[in-house]
């Protein structure tokens, strides 16, 4: 285990493999499970699919594939905002550490902002949940990974609060910096995976 | 204006001398493509390219963004998680 202070005279190399993970272990297990749940969702998603591959299709055409590409691209952003607050908070920066956090926040809040004009956009042309399997699926696996998103953004304001003392954080405080990153990395990775599900794969 | 001042003093350019900045680029050209692709929809090979471009920036996010590179039982755990899910994924969507 390394202090901050080590991390500062090594720079913003030093990663991981300075520091053991058990503190981190319940948030892997926790980070390991989302992701077997997600696909076991997507699994059940292409079963169901099987069985009306037209009405899959075309509920699909509804989607806007350009509004599900500008939201992969805003959480993109978001992760590089909380890797170079990562980086500062290493460097013991804690100027740049926080605003970067922030930056992260924003896109966050983009994101929010364009699933709720989207989910509006279905609602009012009367696509529901209770339309058909496609849009079940549609709005249960978006609105799952959207819990996400909110804890997430919560998580974030965490992490914006420790980086505030990026020059004086210990190991473990160095540790739920790292944990609390990578908790926003997994939004970006469903993100990643469920954006060509839903939206391309026909 | 100290903020500002710091944010202009960190050198842009620098930044690609980062690996995760040119991870995030092809990031960012790997969902640009399958934006692209996208439209091209229908087509079985097209879902398949698809689906593995996806995985294989899944894998970018953990090894570099969340640092698995460093740590080997998480890497395989994430290598392994990958591989299985893209098999199932590939294969039920195959059965349709």
């Amino acid at each position: 285990m390394t202090s901050t202070k080590d991390n500062a005279a090594c720079g913003p190399q030093t990663d991981r493999r300075e520091r053991s993970l058990p503190a981190e272990a319940g948030l892997w297990l926790f980070i390991f499970g989302d992701l077997v749940v997600f696909t076991l969702l997507f699994l059940v998603y292409l079963a169901y699919r099987t069985d009306e591959p037209e009405l899959f299709a075309s509920s699909q055409q509804t989607l806007s594939i350009n509004v599900g590409a500008v939201n992969t691209l805003v959480l993109l952003c978001s992760s590089l905002f909380v890797v170079g607050a990562v980086r500062a908070t290493r460097a013991g920066n804690r100027q740049l550490a926080p605003c970067l956090v922030l930056a992260a926040m924003a896109c966050g809040f983009v994101f929010v902002s364009v699933k709720v004009f989207e989910y509006h956009d279905k609602l009012e042309t009367d696509h529901t949940p209770a339309s058909n399997y496609f849009y079940f699926f549609y709005f249960f696996m978006t609105g799952l990974h959207l819990v996400h998103v909110v804890i997430g953004l919560g998580v974030l304001t965490f992490l914006w609060r420790l980086t505030r003392r990026a020059d004086e954080l210990t190991s473990l405080g160095m540790s739920s910096v790292e944990g609390s990153a990578s908790f926003w990395h997994l939004v970006d990775l469903l993100w990643i995976v469920i954006f060509p599900l839903l939206y391309l794969v026909q | 204006m100290n903020r500002i001042r710091i944010l202009i003093a960190s050198r842009p350019i620098l930044a690609l001398k980062v690996p995760e900045v040119l991870v995030w680029i092809v990031l960012v050209v790997a969902t640009a493509f399958s934006w692209l692709l996208g439209h091209e929809a229908g087509r079985e090979v097209v879902a398949i390219v698809i689906m593995a471009v996806a995985y294989v920036k899944v894998r970018l996010v953990g090894l570099y963004f969340m640092e698995l590179r460093g740590v080997v039982g998480l890497r395989r755990s994430l290598d392994a998680y990958i591989l299985i899910s893209l098999v199932l994924i590939i294969g039920f969507y195959l059965a349709a």
